[in-house]
Parts: C-alpha cells; sequence; structure tokens
C-alpha cells in the first residue's frame, strides 16, 4: 500500500497538474506516463551500460543511440539523468522538439529486434504540457520518489488510477480493487496459464492477477519457462481507448511484467479465427449499456446472441474465447439474470446447459459508488461445450466492507473473506446450508424449471419468524374494559360539568 | 401584578414564562431528558417517548425546558398537526429540539393544564397559523404571537375545574381512539386465529392462484392506458372513477372524478362492480379493499388492479384481507416485482400470487366475524366524532368563560 510520504509527493504532482490547467484526470496520468516511462527507459540503459562496462563488451540494445537526431541533438540528452539538470526552458525544448518525435517514431526503429509492446504505444504520444515551468515541477518531484521496487511503482501507478473518477462514454467505469482481488483469489489462475481481460481498461485484473501468481508460487520467475511465459504470453488485454491502452500497459509494465500484449482491439467487432479457444481464464468487467454500432459486432457473436446488449455479447464472446476447461469471472448487470428478451433467455440457457455455470455472487448496488449505482453480480463459469452444471452456488453480498453511499467509507462488515472461504466450500459443506442462508446451492434442474432465472431472490427464501398474535378473546377483553372505563368516565364528566 | 380573585384577559407572557432561560450551573455528567421533535406526541398532549443523555452532550444547541413546562412545536407541519404539549420527564431537566417555544406557567398565577388546553384550543391554533413567518417550508410561530396571545384567566380555583373537566372529556376521546386501534388488531387477530400465519401454514390448508379462483382468467385485469381514458373526458357528476386513494381508505372517500355513462361503456372491461377486490399497483403497491355493496359501478384508474373472484370458490373479504396483510404474499410480490428501484405488479404476475384456500364455509365465518368487527368500528367512530365536538364545545366555552 502507498502511504504518508510517497502519497503526498504523487498529490504534489496531480496539483501541479491541476493548476498548471490540465485538470482532466486521463490526460494527467498520460503525461505522469510518459515521464515514466522516460525514467525507466534510462534506467535500463544505465544498467546496460554498467553491464557492458564490466564485461568489456557492447552495449546490449541501446535505447538512446549515441550521435545527434536529425535536428542536430544528442540522443544522450534525451535520457533522464541528463535533461533533469537542464534548465527549465531547455528541458521544455528538448521535450517537445526531440523527445516526443523519437518516443513516436525513433524509438521503435530504435528498439531493432526487441520491440515491446510500450513501443508501440507510445506511437501516438502527444505532449501537452503547457509550460516549462510545470514540467520542471514534475520531474522533480518524480526524480524524487523512489522506485526501485516493484511494488512502489505499482501502487504509485495504482493510487494514481484511484483519482480518476470520471465514467467512460462507453459504459466503463474502474472495478474497486477489493473486487478484482476476490475474483482473481476465486479463479485462481496458474502458472502457463494465459490470462485475458477483453475489455482491460487500465489492466486491472490482469495486474492483479499477475500479483496474484508471484504471491502463490514463489519460484514463478526463477522457473525459465514459467517466467517467459509470465512476461509475454501470460497476460492479454484488449481496449479501443489508445489513451487507455498506453496507461493500462504501463501499469503492467510497473508491476513487473516485461511485455504484456495489451493491444487495440474492438472486442466485439474483430474476432479473429485465432483468438478462439486461446485462453485459460478470463477476468473481465465489460462495459453494460455501453453503445454499439451494431453494424459493425462480428457476425459470429450474433449468431450466438442476437442482441444490442454489450453485457451480454461480450459473455458471448468469452465462452468464444476461452479455451474447453478454461474458466471465468465477470461482472454483469442485475438484468441479465433476470431479462426476459430471448436474448438474455438463450444465453443463460447456453452458460447453464452447455457449459458448466459455478456461481454466482450478487454484490450489493453500491460497490461502483460513485460512478454508477447499478445493481451487479459476478459469474463464474467454465466452458466445457458439453453442460455440467450440477449445482449452482449462489452467494448474497451485503457489505463489501465499504459504505454502499456515494462517500464509500470503509466499513469492518465485510463479507469477501466469506465468499472465499464458503466458494472453496461449494462441493462440500456448502450442500447442507438452507436456502435462507448467505450462500446456498440449486441443483441445475430447479434452474431449468425457473427458465433459467439466476437472480438469487428467486431461489433464497425468507426466515418467517414467529409473530405473536394477541389471542381475539384477550383483546375483547381490553376493549370491554376500555368500555367500561368510558362509561364510568362519561359519568365523571357529567358530574363535573355539573350537567 | 394580576389580579388572583378575579376573572381577567391577560398576555400569556403575564402568567407564564416563555422560552425561559436556563440559569442554573450543571455538571456535564449529569443526566437529563432528551425529548427530539418525535417525541412529542399530539394526540397525547405530551412528550412520549425521551433518550436518557449526560448534559455535556446536549448542552450546546438545544432548547432547555423542565418536567412539566408546555412544549408547542413551532415549525410547519408539526405546529399545524397540533404538536403541542407537557413535558412528562424522567429528569427534573429536559432538552430538546430547538424547534419548540417552552411555556412555564407561573404557579401562583396559572395552573399549567388550563393552559396546555387553551393553547391546545382551535382559536390559538388557528390564529397562530395565520401568524407564521418564513417561506420554503420553513415557516414558524413568531415567539411574539405566544408571548402576546390573549388568555382568559379566571381565579386559580376556577382554572383547576376547568383543566379537569378538559382533561376528563380529553381522556375519553383518548380512550375511544385506542379502542378503534384495538379493532383493528382484532381482526387481524381473527385471521391467525382461524388460519394461522400464511408464511408457515400451519393448518396445511391448499394453496391456489389467484387466477384459479376466479371464473375467467379476464377477471383479474388492470386499469385501461392513458391513451385510452383522457384526463379531458373526466366529468363532476355521472359513473364513479376510482384511483389508488380511494382503494386505500376502503372507498371510505368519495371520488371527484366522473365519467359518462357512455365513456364507462366503452370502458366496460375496466369496470368494478360491488363485490370486487381493487389493488393499488403503483404507490403504495398491493393495498387492497373490497368494493362495497352498495356502491354503482365504477371504473378504474390505470394504477389499480381488479379481481373479480367466483364467489362459489372464494370468499373476497378472505382474499382481500390475505392479499393486503399476509407476508407470504408480500414476500411473492417483492420476488416477481422485477423492478429494480420501485416494486410493480402486473396483471400476469398478479394472476400466479399463492394464497392460502380454506373450505369456503371458513372463509364464509370469518367474513362474518370481521364485518362484525367492522361494525363496531363505524359505531365506534360515530361516537369519536361526537366526542371530538364535545372537546371542542366544552373547550369554547372554558376559554369565552361560559363553563360554570
Amino acid at each position: 500500500m502507498i502511504t504518508g510520504e510517497i502519497k503526498s509527493q504523487v498529490d504534489k504532482v496531480w496539483n501541479a497538474f491541476w493548476t498548471g490547467g490540465i485538470s482532466n484526470p486521463l490526460e494527467v496520468i498520460e503525461q505522469i506516463t510518459y515521464l515514466l516511462f522516460l525514467k525507466r527507459l534510462d534506467e535500463n540503459q544505465t544498467r546496460a551500460e554498467n553491464k557492458a562496462n564490466r564485461t568489456g563488451k557492447p552495449v546490449e540494445n541501446p535505447v538512446f543511440p549515441t550521435g545527434l537526431d536529425d535536428k542536430g541533438r544528442s540522443y544522450q540528452d534525451f535520457r533522464w539523468s541528463k535533461f533533469k539538470n537542464f534548465s527549465r526552458d531547455e528541458m521544455y525544448t528538448v521535450f517537445a522538439e526531440h523527445i516526443f518525435p523519437f518516443l513516436r517514431t525513433g524509438l521503435v526503429q530504435l528498439a531493432n529486434g526487441d520491440e515491446s509492446s510500450y513501443a508501440q504505444h507510445m506511437k501516438d504520444a502527444r505532449f501537452t504540457i503547457p509550460n516549462a515551468g510545470l514540467l520542471e515541477k514534475v520531474v522533480d518531484i518524480i526524480d524524487e520518489i523512489p522506485m526501485d521496487e516493484r511494488d512502489t511503482k505499482g501502487d504509485l501507478y495504482e493510487y494514481m488510477l484511484g483519482k480518476i473518477a470520471s465514467a467512460g462514454t462507453n459504459g466503463q467505469f474502474r472495478t474497486p480493487r477489493h473486487i478484482i482481488d476476490l475474483m482473481v483469489k476465486m479463479t485462481a489462475p496458474q502458472p502457463l496459464e494465459a490470462i485475458c481481460d477483453p475489455a482491460a481498461g487500465t489492466a486491472g485484473f490482469l495486474v492483479q492477477a499477475g500479483e496474484y501468481l508471484r504471491r502463490q508460487n514463489p519460484n514463478l520467475l526463477t522457473t525459465p519457462e514459467q517466467s517467459r511465459f509470465f512476461h509475454h504470453s501470460q497476460f492479454h488485454g484488449y481496449d479501443f481507448d489508445s489513451t487507455m491502452l498506453r496507461i493500462g500497459s504501463m501499469n503492467m509494465l510497473l508491476h513487473g511484467v516485461e511485455d504484456p500484449d495489451i493491444a487495440y482491439r474492438d472486442s466485439l467487432a474483430d474476432l479473429h479465427r485465432s483468438e478462439e479457444e486461446k485462453y485459460d481464464v478470463i477476468l473481465a468487467n465489460p462495459p453494460f449499456a455501453g453503445s454499439l454500432d451494431y453494424e459493425n459486432v462480428a457476425k459470429d457473436l450474433l449468431s450466438l446472441v442476437k442482441t444490442k446488449k454489450t453485457e451480454l455479447l461480450f459473455l458471448a464472446l468469452f465462452l468464444r474465447l476461452l479455451k474447453p476447461g478454461g474458466r471465468a469471472a465477470v461482472i454483469v448487470p442485475d438484468g441479465v439474470m433476470f431479462g426476459s428478451s430471448t436474448a438474455h433467455k438463450a444465453l443463460r440457457r447456453m452458460l447453464v446447459e452447455d457449459h458448466k455455470l459455478d456461481g454466482v455472487v450478487k454484490l450489493p448496488s453500491g460497490v461502483f459508488r460513485p460512478y454508477a449505482g447499478v445493481s451487479t453480480a459476478i459469474l463464474f463459469f467454465t466452458k466445457t461445450n458439453s453442460g455440467g452444471t450440477d449445482n449452482v452456488w449462489f452467494y448474497d453480498v451485503t457489505s463489501d466492507g465499504f459504505s454502499l453511499d456515494d462517500k464509500r467509507t470503509p466499513l469492518e462488515t465485510s463479507d469477501l473473506d466469506d465468499v472465499m472461504a464458503r466458494w472453496q466450500q461449494r462441493t462440500t459443506t456448502e450442500g447442507d446450508r438452507a436456502r435462507t442462508n448467505q450462500s446456498f446451492l440449486v441443483p441445475k434442474s430447479e434452474i431449468a424449471e425457473n427458465g433459467y432465472d439466476l437472480s438469487l431472490n428467486r431461489y433464497k427464501e425468507v426466515e418467517h419468524e414467529d409473530i405473536d398474535h394477541e389471542q381475539p378473546a384477550d383483546i375483547i377483553a381490553d376493549l370491554e374494559k376500555l368500555e367500561r372505563e368510558i362509561t364510568l368516565g362519561m359519568a365523571e364528566l357529567k358530574d363535573l360539568i355539573g350537567g | 401584578m394580576v389580579e388572583l380573585t378575579k376573572t381577567r384577559t391577560v398576555r400569556l407572557e403575564d402568567v407564564a414564562h416563555v422560552n425561559p432561560r436556563l440559569s442554573e450551573k450543571i455538571d456535564p455528567s449529569t443526566f437529563v431528558s432528551f425529548v427530539g421533535m418525535a417525541g412529542l406526541s399530539a394526540d397525547r398532549a405530551a412528550t412520549e417517548t425521551e433518550d436518557a443523555l449526560p448534559y455535556g452532550e446536549v448542552a450546546k444547541g438545544y432548547t432547555a425546558f423542565q418536567n412539566g413546562d408546555l412544549l408547542l412545536a413551532k415549525i410547519t407541519p408539526c405546529f399545524e398537526n397540533g404538536k403541542i404539549g407537557q413535558a412528562r420527564l424522567s429528569h427534573r431537566l429536559g432538552f430538546g429540539s430547538t424547534e419548540f417555544h417552552v411555556i412555564r406557567p407561573r404557579p401562583e398565577l396559572a395552573e399549567s393544564r388550563f393552559l396546555l388546553h387553551f393553547l391546545r384550543s382551535p382559536k390559538f391554533r388557528a390564529a397562530g397559523e395565520m401568524r407564521m413567518t418564513g417561506s420554503g417550508g420553513q415557516r414558524r410561530v413568531p415567539v411574539d404571537y405566544v408571548k402576546q396571545a390573549q388568555v382568559y384567566l379566571p381565579p386559580l380555583g376556577e382554572q383547576r375545574r376547568i383543566a379537569a373537566i378538559l382533561d376528563k372529556a380529553d381522556e375519553l376521546r383518548t380512550k375511544r381512539l385506542r379502542a378503534i386501534g384495538r379493532l383493528d388488531v382484532l381482526a387481524q387477530s381473527i385471521f391467525y386465529s382461524m388460519f394461522g400465519d400464511p408464511a408457515r401454514n400451519p393448518h396445511q390448508f391448499p394453496k391456489r392462484q389467484l387466477v384459479d379462483l376466479c371464473a375467467a382468467p379476464d377477471d383479474i385485469r388492470c386499469g385501461p392506458f392513458g391513451t385510452q381514458l383522457n384526463k379531458d373526458e373526466f366529468r363532476s357528476t355521472g359513473v364513479p372513477l376510482w384511483g389508488i386513494k380511494n382503494v386505500n381508505k376502503s372507498f371510505k372517500l368519495p371520488t371527484h372524478e366522473f365519467l359518462e355513462p357512455a365513456t364507462a361503456e366503452r370502458l366496460d372491461s375496466y369496470s368494478v362492480l360491488p363485490g370486487d377486490i381493487v389493488m393499488t399497483r403503483k404507490g403504495t403497491v398491493g393495498n387492497c379493499s373490497v368494493y362495497p355493496e352498495n356502491f354503482p359501478r365504477g371504473i378504474m384508474h390505470s394504477d389499480l388492479l381488479r379481481l373479480r373472484l367466483d364467489q362459489n370458490i372464494a370468499n373476497v373479504r378472505f382474499i382481500s384481507d390475505q392479499l393486503h396483510s399476509s407476508r407470504d404474499v408480500s414476500h411473492q410480490v417483492s420476488l416477481i416485482s422485477g423492478g429494480a428501484i420501485m416494486a410493480g405488479i402486473n396483471v400476469s404476475k398478479l394472476k400466479t400470487i399463492k394464497v392460502l384456500a380454506p373450505p369456503l364455509a371458513d372463509q364464509n365465518e370469518y367474513a362474518t366475524r370481521v364485518s362484525a368487527v367492522d361494525g363496531l368500528k363505524d359505531r365506534y367512530r360515530v361516537q369519536l366524532a361526537q366526542l371530538d365536538a364535545l372537546c371542542a364545545s366544552l373547550q369554547h366555552r372554558a376559554f369565552k368563560g361560559e363553563l360554570r
């Protein structure tokens, strides 16, 4: 977790941008991303140079070549360690006229052979810091933040992402970290399993999956095969917003993944045959109610479910992308669970009958506040192509550890640990739970009978407490007593008035 | 100084302290009574609920009073609702809402019960309403109105005599009101003693879908959509048109909307006839009433549902009461109402709701018993109205000096 000093440093950067005239949080993060990227490039090259000095061999794949660029400036001036000592105006000129053209074109060519996806994402990098003063200030602050540790870098970036408070126009909003964490733990990705988020955004799911893998497998990166897979083939994220891609891939990089596959793709539009049945794990919070270019939607998705609802199309897409035996955890809006359109029913039927629906975790409706008050659930399923749904496990989350208003104050009543604990017992002791419990199993046959309705309330039973009802005789005795008192009182009143 | 032996008209501030200051020093850990606006009951003319809090917690920002003081809610709508009563506290000192005016009668001059009846009299309250100031729903009775209110004040002994009369009349009224409340409970109690809680169904009665209790599926209908009935078709006489508020009041509230017979003819499939169960499907979802026997044929608004049961199978009063108050039914309603924000019932969903269906003879017996309760309740209500009139008459005379 990011704390104290660093946090206040980041807030300082943030405020510097704010007062400097850039107030769109996405843009702030984008600009910081470039700076962090430049700092990293310099550190890499310094390391390579040190190694070259020791071994006496030439520097391997230098990012910053010797010599001058086409405007006559030394490439060495592009290095963080160099330009940070320039005067503010000189630094600004180097950035605007030399570094950014280099990031856009030179970098891709120069990183010969070893071209990583980061270089790819810099192709349309734009420098929008408005003045030399702000640039100097930001470079100074970032320079002071110690970033030797992967954790620090990652947390730092994460902290900044937390500041993105704008819901996107395409139905995207940030999934809270603790919900991501739960979904990753419940799907438990393993080394050598390909993980995909086709609606990646800032790549929060992939980052968290990476952290989970490191935590669970201490030997992960010391085993050559696993390490190579981890850095180059394990993580796949798609989005159609290039700013998000840049931010997402930087997030991965700062969390220590060298070459993740974070790529531009309108997941619903171009469904490549090569992508089909490629992934072991899918973790996603696909956009709901997003705007959709219906004409452009891949035809084979529409052949599965004919709908304009993005949440349904994404579910259909996931079934396509998963390997047989692959598993998914997906956040869906409530409507998916009980919607009565043909597409809704067909999709639910498909999940239950053709594949294996493992669990439904109903979330309280405030989870996505303050972005949206939408009511959601997490679906857990395994692609089998041959059915296999047996009992579906339901859990009714009443608290995710935060208040459900716009403030989202931390509380001490989180159900999430219990969700994880009971999930692991879903084939054993969970079977004994009554329908009045917070979690319970529902047999497939019953779900089929209910038209594949997956809303938890359909199956949950309310515990009826006994109500004490007074006996009619007691009430009548009461009434008689009141009646006598009234008669008596009437006489007294008559007396008092003297009538 | 006011003369103590003769009757005369005085200003309230001459015989009572209005909003007296707390003059003594109190230890912050001393417990005092705390009374919020909700703690002052208009019906009982007294404080009803209080919390015990250390003085330190309420010392700032609240109104101070003492046991026995008269409290008067000054803000809209509490004043209009008659929240005027005596502080009956378990501690000597009380603190409460800043929206109270506090009136502390000077015991050598005025009897507090007498002043309480004065403050509650229609004349004082009506004039107070006229004098309220402020805007935006924050209208208040000014303290000057209270201070300068003209009180017709007889000698202390006479005040006590009058207060005792008014107290007694009030007490009779309260008891009558309580008796009516008990009758409400009695009806439910009869249901449970005969059939048990439908959610548990201890006597194992069969359950049947509402649609199976009708002669034809179309006997369960919802009102016409807006396109079928336009506002400009409303008339001031003719065939009555019923809405949510009438159902909520068990058709005791008359309607002001009517239709021409021809319009009603066109909308005949949305008619309500005596013996139909009418249910609200918006706002107060699921409230039910039986359309009374002696009423003419009416038409329902779009936000109502109608159930015309086959009376050879089911008793309307029994089913209506069950729909209205069974936890089992409300649970079923919450399951089928898909809307995430507001519950809503539609016809096809209503048809599938299951209710207890005991033998018809038992249902009829239930209806007979609760009608007896209803009859009694009606008579009590008439008597309550008479008691109200009596209280008003006594008050009126008392403060004009005519109560001898």
